[in-house]
């Protein structure tokens, strides 16, 4: 056992710590503002000219081969500088890692160096009005035709499909399993699809997730991804636990926990000394989940898929996130609550206020999130 | 980076975790809590023997050497066991201010006994009910005839009945703090016994003109007994993380055993839900913990990362032990069953050498930024 990072791994952290320190610029933030989204494609295309869209993957298909802990390293130094990286992250890991657990040697050819160019964007639609929670209880229909599929349904809360090129679905393939996990399967379908249409839902964030509404999509054969009938199996194994690990919000809570520090060192205000105590206790806590974070990269980097650690580093981030922001707004007062990037702390105070639930729900609520360390990672029973 | 355990450190817990299971099994803890020392001290020598109080003691010291690392490792499974921490009181303290703070002379007829468990150094430099970092003495030191003359009281002193000697702080005319090693049986000395939650025996001491030779004055300055004080808290956080999760296999072994409304009451997401937070926070310390350990044997002293992994460790001693308690229901807190030795000892090992308040305020105090610290 031991902690040190090597020489690479330290150059790697500069790299982008310059990186992101030059390039994520209040212009970016001023750009997706306006057009009311979270993705911006030339700083995409810049992550992508680097090298760090898909870092990860092996080399023959267009990524640069390197472990979790590179991955890891670099999230943290984007999210410290609030960089907009969903998108990257829907492509990269739930979509692209998906391709690399269960996909066809022909999808990994077509999909994982385009999205590594970045010149192919995805995003995954799991949930639906009638399955949040329960996402087994999924009824978007696929019916196979000649050779082809074709989807029927309706997805809800996806995040970023107006702009992607590809939405990975889960869809009911076989209405007769014995079981609602049985009989699931996932498809990799063209966001240009004819009979797809997409409506944006508006979150308090400020941004949109999507609804949309599949009507007689045609979806090619080959775009079956994973065996038939077994999707669920497969984004129980690999996907959401990939989707959990990887949205660890530990580089936002180490640049939170350092900007409240800087608030109220030094001050010696009533409301200074209140509070720099929790604070205290919050960034011990913070460094605490960053370690927990770096194992959970260390041991996918060993092959394993450590199910309920990677639902405790997304429950615990959330949970982080929010305490630390709720302890923003006592030290601000009511200048935590003033919307804009001239508020302080560049508003990100107020602006996670608002939107804090996409971090606790996104990916799956922190009830579901505890059902699965309770049940997958102590062995406690299902209640049925 | 590597998060695994290597052979040498396998081999150290295992075996450390059978003889706690042979040695030391609860059943004796309840005893050590009846009869006091006399039930654990032959345990404590057993330590000795096999080399577990030199762990992190140089070997050209007479240490068994291994790392800060290990220590802590080893600590998790004495936690586990919930052995009483003499080994923090007397080693990684007293052993190690005598190591790094002593005089050849003052270690050579000590250290090896010390690491043998067959003599025990008990720090006394608690001048109320809260540490502090400040050399804030409560112990006047008088220079008379080439001796050192104390006065003053000291509160809570670990081991006071079993020490051949005392490890004091006392405040010079000129201001100065210097510590000192104290014959337990000198003139002079008096203590009164308390007895804290845990069962466990402190005493409140009183020092009137007692004088001790100037050779037993450690030469080092206050602030390396303060990079002392920070290892051993990341023991005393390993300490607490063992047995952190000790009570929470505890608690689940109980909520699937236990059946209330004809199913396990562990099958109730109520209860998985309060043991699945005691599971991050069982996590959440052991990563710090061991991070600060392996930080503070390669890399040297760190007063953040230790004060941070004596907090998180000592708060989810205290959160799990509660959730465990609160598992078990009414049996939670009758002395029959176990569990409620776990809970018994949370606050203490949250107040092992320096309190809560205190690491907060450590941490406050910095002007830190953890985002670029690594």
């Amino acid at each position: 056992m031991e902690f040190e990072f090597s020489e690479r791994h330290r150059q790697f952290r500069a790299e982008v710590r310059d990186f992101a320190r030059a390039e994520v610029t209040p212009e970016l933030f001023a750009d997706m503002e306006r057009r009311g989204s979270e993705f911006h494609a030339g700083f995409h295309a810049k992550l992508a000219a680097r090298g760090w869209v898909g870092m990860q993957w092996p080399r023959e298909y267009g990524g640069q081969g390197l472990d979790n802990l590179h991955v890891s390293i670099f999230n943290e130094e984007m999210e410290y500088r609030f960089a907009p990286l969903t998108r990257s992250r829907t492509s990269v890991v739930f979509v692209g890692q998906s391709i690399i657990a269960f996909g066809s040697e022909e999808q990994k050819r077509y999909f994982l160096p385009r999205i590594a160019r970045g010149e192919l964007t995805g995003v995954w639609a799991l949930t639906e009005p009638g399955a949040g929670s329960d996402a087994a209880a999924i009824r978007l229909r696929a019916t196979e035709s000649g050779g082809d599929w074709i989807l029927d349904g309706e997805k809800i809360f996806t995040s970023g499909a107006q702009e992607a090129d590809y939405v990975m679905v889960a869809a009911r393939s076989d209405a007769n399993a014995r079981s609602k996990y049985h009989g699931i399967s996932l498809f990799l379908v063209p966001m240009s699809s004819p009979g797809l249409t997409v409506r944006p839902i508006r979150t308090t964030g400020g941004w949109s997730v999507n609804q949309e509404i599949f009507e007689g999509v045609r979806v090619p054969g080959w775009l079956l991804l994973g065996e038939k009938n077994k999707g669920w199996q497969n984004i129980t194994r690999y996907t959401l636990n990939f989707e959990r690990a990887g949205i660890a919000r530990t580089g936002l809570l180490l640049r939170l926990g350092d900007e409240l520090g800087r608030l109220l060192h030094g001050s010696s205000s009533a409301s200074a000394l209140q509070w720099r105590h929790a604070l205290a206790e919050l960034r011990a806590e913070i460094v605490a989940a960053r370690w927990l974070g770096y194992r959970v990269a260390w041991l996918y980097d060993q092959g394993q898929v450590p199910t309920a650690e990677s639902s405790m580093i997304k429950v615990l981030t959330a949970d982080l996130l929010e305490r630390t922001v709720n302890l923003g707004t006592d030290i601000l007062g009511w200048a935590g609550m003033l919307r804009g990037r001239q508020a302080p702390v560049e508003g990100r105070i107020e602006f996670f206020l608002r939107s804090i639930w996409f971090h606790l729900v996104g990916g799956g609520t922190p009830d579901i999130q505890r059902n699965i360390i309770a049940q997958w990672g102590l062995g406690l029973p299902r209640e049925n | 980076m590597n998060f695994e355990l290597n052979d040498e450190q396998r081999m150290l817990t295992d075996s450390a975790r059978r003889f706690f299971e042979r040695e030391f099994p609860l059943k004796r803890l309840r005893e050590f809590e009846v009869r006091g020392w006399d039930a654990f001290l032959p345990v404590y020598q057993q330590m000795g023997e096999l080399g577990w109080l030199g762990i992190g003691v140089p070997e050209d010291a007479g240490g068994a050497g291994g790392s800060w690392l290990d220590l802590e490792l080893f600590a998790e499974e004495a936690g586990r066991a919930l052995v009483p921490t003499l080994q923090i009181t007397s080693i990684a303290l007293a052993g190690q201010a005598l190591v790094a703070m002593g005089t050849s002379a003052q270690r050579q007829h000590r250290l090896a006994e010390l690491l043998a468990g067959r003599r025990v150094i008990a720090p006394a430099l608690l001048n109320d009910s809260h540490a502090s970092r400040e050399p804030t003495s409560g112990l006047r030191a008088t220079a008379s005839d080439g001796r050192v003359v104390l006065d003053g009281k000291l509160r809570h002193v670990d081991a006071f009945a079993i020490a051949a000697e005392l490890l004091v702080a006392a405040r010079a005319d000129d201001g100065s703090v210097t510590l000192h090693l104290l014959d337990r049986s000198a003139d002079g000395i008096s203590a009164s016994e308390t007895t804290l939650t845990s069962l466990e025996r402190r005493h409140d001491v009183e020092l009137r003109g007692v004088a001790c030779s100037a050779d037993a004055t450690l030469p080092g300055d206050w602030g390396a007994w303060l990079r002392i004080a920070d290892g051993a808290k990341i023991i005393a956080a390993g300490w607490a993380v063992g047995a952190t999760r000790a009570a929470l296999e505890r608690a689940v072994a109980y909520a699937k055993e236990r059946y209330q409304f004809d199913r396990p009451i562990g099958s109730f997401q109520a209860v998985q839900h309060r043991l699945a937070d005691a599971a991050i926070l069982t996590e959440q310390a052991t990563a710090i913990t061991r991070f600060a350990a392996w930080q503070h044997g390669e890399h040297g002293h760190h007063d953040r990362e230790a004060a941070m992994a004596k907090l998180v460790a000592g708060r989810a001693m205290r959160l799990v032990s509660n959730a465990a308690v609160l598992t078990h229901g009414g049996y939670g807190f009758m002395e029959e069953f176990d569990i409620q030795l776990y809970v018994r000892r949370a606050k203490q090992y949250e107040y092992l050498i320096e309190d809560p308040t205190l690491q907060r305020e450590l941490i406050a105090a910095q002007d830190c930024e953890d985002g670029i610290r690594i």
